[in-house]
């Protein structure tokens, strides 16, 4: 719409051009309005759900903070609450969660089976690295509790250990252990200190106390100097 | 070209020109143009989050708080600047947005329900135990917030702490665990031990002034001493030109005469009225002469005034208005007032406000401090603002004289004043005076070093001077060979002993693996041999070099082992293993069980968290600017 046109000149080009594109523009408006707002209204609903499960989290770790050993009754409701969770909003972190806080109770209940069972589906659902990480070396540890040694030795036996690399290798060499394999338990356990940041030292005593176990005279090397 | 824009824009076009720019404010909002924190520059990048300068620096301040809060005055000034704080609170918020972006990806969220909730419900944000709006308004502002970013912080540091939480509430210890832990943390060892003492084979030992000699010569960088001066400082302060002021008493008795003008000599008076408000003169007579008929009759003054005063402010308090020194109340009031002694009451007396009767109820007379009593902090006083005249004076002084010649006596004698003598110290500083970083810096400025310069004035504190003039100069040298020789003999005595030691202790091993009787062997060579049973890995009664060999042994096949261990005091110990039994998770009381259960929980916990931030971390894009 250039300068020198009178406003007659403009309104009629622009009802020439609105004659020839209006259909179509109306109708990508509406496609486009609808879309948004129908976006918009999934994401509320997944918003909504979202805070349902942060605040069932937050009843959950405030009854857990209330004391060291919880009464029956609150185990009871956090395992009501948890289950809850993890049917309702598997596809959250509050999901994995509430499995990681089943395998908890699970464990301190001895039933270690239903504890492998919780691990194992948050395993399935984690999304992040850092998370299916924590989760799979707690599996571990509830597999070889099980005897189920070398199981938790293929299940640790990933390429990317991410930070997790010590975590991983005390775990191994506790499975070593448990199958009267010193020689590879230490390994194990000598590459847990090795991944060890040079500040840990209440976790770096206690493997290299695991270390001596199977492995006499490791230490002394360093007590020389 | 604006105007004629704007003249065009009429009509339909206009119209048309406008619901077209309104299209994006109707979905993003006209907040999207005014919201975060534009102006402010990035302090890092955090995968696509920005951390803005501004956090960072409230991040800092906040540390400061606490830091001092917590250590008080006891912290060096330069523990709290901005460039020791800014590293880790960087780190702090870093990691804080990384747990928030952990956070989000797995859909944690608040509802903006129970984040009002929480606000409501912070004891900081409460006046008399309930949320006042005011108070909230003005400490989010006070902490440099606007109100929307402030919650939004609020709702991130709850989600940051939800992720988290997470892992520690759901951390967990099996049974073998726990078992694995007892056996070796309960485990308890047998062992004979044989004491090699030092000290013995310490003075058998001989070394050679060659000995010596050739040890100085191949260890010189041990026995360096670094460059140090001994210097002069002559200090000006004003403490010392205040002791030299006399004060006469004259002065002193001017002064307080002058401190003694303003001071408040108008006694205080708390008043108390009934007061008497009528229609007419006649009631208010009568009124008054039922109040005083009642304060005759013996009825008390607070029990009069609650019966029958008209002041409703007042009249429960047993008429009391509190205090006066002669210009609170109208004059007749006050003059009726300043009459009245303790406990007596007036005449009624007229005002605008009706007729009172009144009670003095208490008198202060301010007592003025005696000119003995005030006499040394007045003299101290003068003396101060004195010695500042005098100071600055002198300060100008110095600056001239040190300038102007390279004797710093001549400069002290010229002020009347004395230069101390500071002994030979070096760069890292030295006693007195030289503790002090500023003079170290001075002293071994060039000019001052090098050329014998008297160095530039040096402020020390508000109200004291120095300057510092080298008098020695002692270039960095090795010690000479007397001066260390002892050291160098004994340290030499040591290493030929710990030899002769060790000798021993292989000879005393070699015996007890062949099969000797541990007793047998030690009685022989006239050493102390003991046997200890059911020994833990942490007891205290044991040197724990000790302690640590023995559980770093291990029994092959049932059968002895043997090692040794120096202690702290050089002595060497030779020692035989001869049990080790686990410990047992069944035979520990429920007490010790969960005393161990919480104690590994915790550990494991701590070992969790750190690698699952550690590996948050290591998985995201930082830049720091």
């Amino acid at each position: 719409m250039s300068a020198h046109l009178t406003e007659e000149e403009q309104l009629e080009a622009l009802k020439r051009w609105w004659a020839e594109n209006g259909k179509s523009l109306i109708v990508a408006a509406i496609l486009g309005v609808g879309g948004y707002m129908g976006f918009n209204a999934w994401q509320d609903d997944r918003q909504a759900s979202a805070e349902m499960a942060s605040s069932k989290f937050e009843d959950i770790t405030e009854l857990m903070s209330k004391q060291e050993q919880l009464s029956e009754a609150d185990t009871a409701t956090v395992a009501h609450l948890a289950k809850g969770l993890k049917a309702d909003h598997g596809d959250t972190l509050y999901g994995v969660n509430a499995a990681m806080l089943l395998a908890k109770q699970a464990v301190e209940a001895g039933e270690l089976a239903s504890a492998e069972a919780e691990l194992r589906w948050a395993l399935e659902q984690s999304g992040s690295d850092n998370v299916s990480h924590l989760v799979r070396v707690r599996l571990a540890r509830v597999l070889v509790a099980q005897g189920k040694a070398e199981e938790a030795l293929t299940l640790v036996a990933i390429e990317d250990q991410g930070a997790f690399s010590s975590l991983y290798a005390e775990v191994k060499g506790d499975a070593y252990v448990a199958k009267k394999d010193n020689a590879k338990a230490a390994e194990a356990y000598q590459a847990a200190l090795a991944g060890l940041s040079g500040n840990d030292m209440a976790r770096a005593g206690q493997i290299r106390m695991k270390l001596n176990s199977v492995q006499p005279a490791a230490a002394t090397e360093e007590k020389g100097a | 070209m604006l105007q004629s824009f704007r003249d065009n824009l009429k009509g339909t076009v206009a119209m048309f020109l406008v619901l077209l720019i309104s299209v994006p404010f109707i979905f993003f909002g006209v907040d999207s143009l005014f919201t975060g924190d534009a102006q402010s520059g990035k302090a890092a990048e955090v995968n696509d989050d920005i951390v803005t300068e501004n956090q960072l620096r409230r991040a800092i301040s906040l540390q400061r708080d606490q830091l001092t809060q917590r250590f008080g005055d006891q912290l060096p000034v330069d523990f709290l600047s901005d460039e020791r704080l800014r590293g880790p609170a960087l780190d702090n918020l870093i990691n804080r947005q990384l747990r928030v972006q952990g956070a989000k990806a797995g859909r944690m969220t608040i509802s903006d329900k129970a984040l009002d909730e929480l606000i409501v419900s912070a004891p900081g944000f409460q006046v008399d135990g309930k949320f006042d709006a005011q108070r909230f308004t003005y400490m989010v502002q006070s902490m440099g917030y606007t109100l929307a970013g402030y919650r939004e912080m609020i709702r991130q540091e709850i989600i940051a702490a939800q992720y988290t939480q997470a892992v520690a509430v759901t951390g967990f210890v099996t049974e073998e665990q726990l078992a694995q832990y007892v056996r070796l943390t309960e485990q308890t060892r047998d062992f004979y031990w044989v004491t090699l003492p030092m000290a013995p084979v310490l003075s058998t030992v001989n070394v050679s002034d060659a000995e010596v000699e050739a040890f100085y010569q191949e260890n010189q960088q041990n026995f360096q001493v670094p460059e140090r001066v001994a210097a002069k400082v002559l200090e000006l302060n004003v403490a010392d030109i205040a002791a030299d002021i006399e004060i006469t008493d004259e002065q002193v008795a001017a002064q307080y005469a002058e401190n003694m003008k303003s001071y408040e000599t108008e006694p205080v008076r708390q008043a108390a009225h009934i007061l008497v408000e009528a229609e007419d003169d006649a009631a208010a007579q009568a009124k008054l002469a039922e109040v005083q008929a009642a304060l005759q009759g013996g009825e008390s003054f607070t029990d009069v005034a609650a019966r029958l005063s008209d002041d409703l402010g007042t009249r429960d308090a047993g008429g009391d208005l509190g205090f006066t020194s002669g210009d609170t109340f109208p004059e007749e009031f006050e003059t009726a007032l300043a009459a009245l002694e303790v406990g007596q009451y007036s005449e009624p007396v007229k005002t605008d406000a009706g007729w009172h009767i009144i009670q003095l109820v208490a008198l202060d007379q301010a007592e003025l401090p005696t000119l003995a009593e005030e006499a040394p902090m007045i003299r101290v006083a003068l003396a101060e603002s004195q010695a500042q005249q005098r100071f600055v004076e002198a300060l100008e002084r110095l600056k001239e004289e040190a300038y102007n010649t390279d004797d710093i006596d001549a400069v002290a004698q010229t002020l009347g004043l004395q230069a101390q003598a500071i002994p030979a110290f070096s760069r890292s500083g030295g006693a007195g005076l030289a503790a002090d970083p500023r003079v170290v810096e001075a002293a071994f400025a060039a000019d001052v070093l090098k050329d014998g310069h008297i160095s530039p004035v040096l402020e020390l504190n508000e109200s004291s001077v120095a300057v510092v003039k080298v008098t020695q100069h002692f270039p960095a040298e090795v010690k000479p060979l007397a001066d260390v020789a002892d050291l160098i003999t004994a340290q030499l005595s040591e290493q030929k002993a710990k030899a002769v030691l060790a000798e021993q202790g292989e000879a005393m091993l070699s015996e007890m693996r062949a099969g000797a009787d541990v007793e047998a062997a030690a009685t022989a060579k006239g050493f102390d041999w003991q046997i200890s049973r059911d020994v833990k890995r942490n007891d205290d009664r044991y040197d724990p070099q000790l302690l640590s060999s023995v559980f770093d042994l291990m029994l092959r096949d049932e059968q002895p082992n043997f090692g040794q261990a120096y202690t702290e005091d050089g002595d060497l110990i030779v020692l035989k293993l001869v049990g080790v039994k686990d410990g047992d998770l069944a035979a520990l009381t429920e007490e010790a069980r969960n005393a161990l259960v919480s104690r590994l929980r915790y550990e494991i916990v701590s070992a969790e968290m750190a690698a699952f931030e550690a590996d948050l971390k290591a998985g995201a894009e930082i830049k720091i600017y």
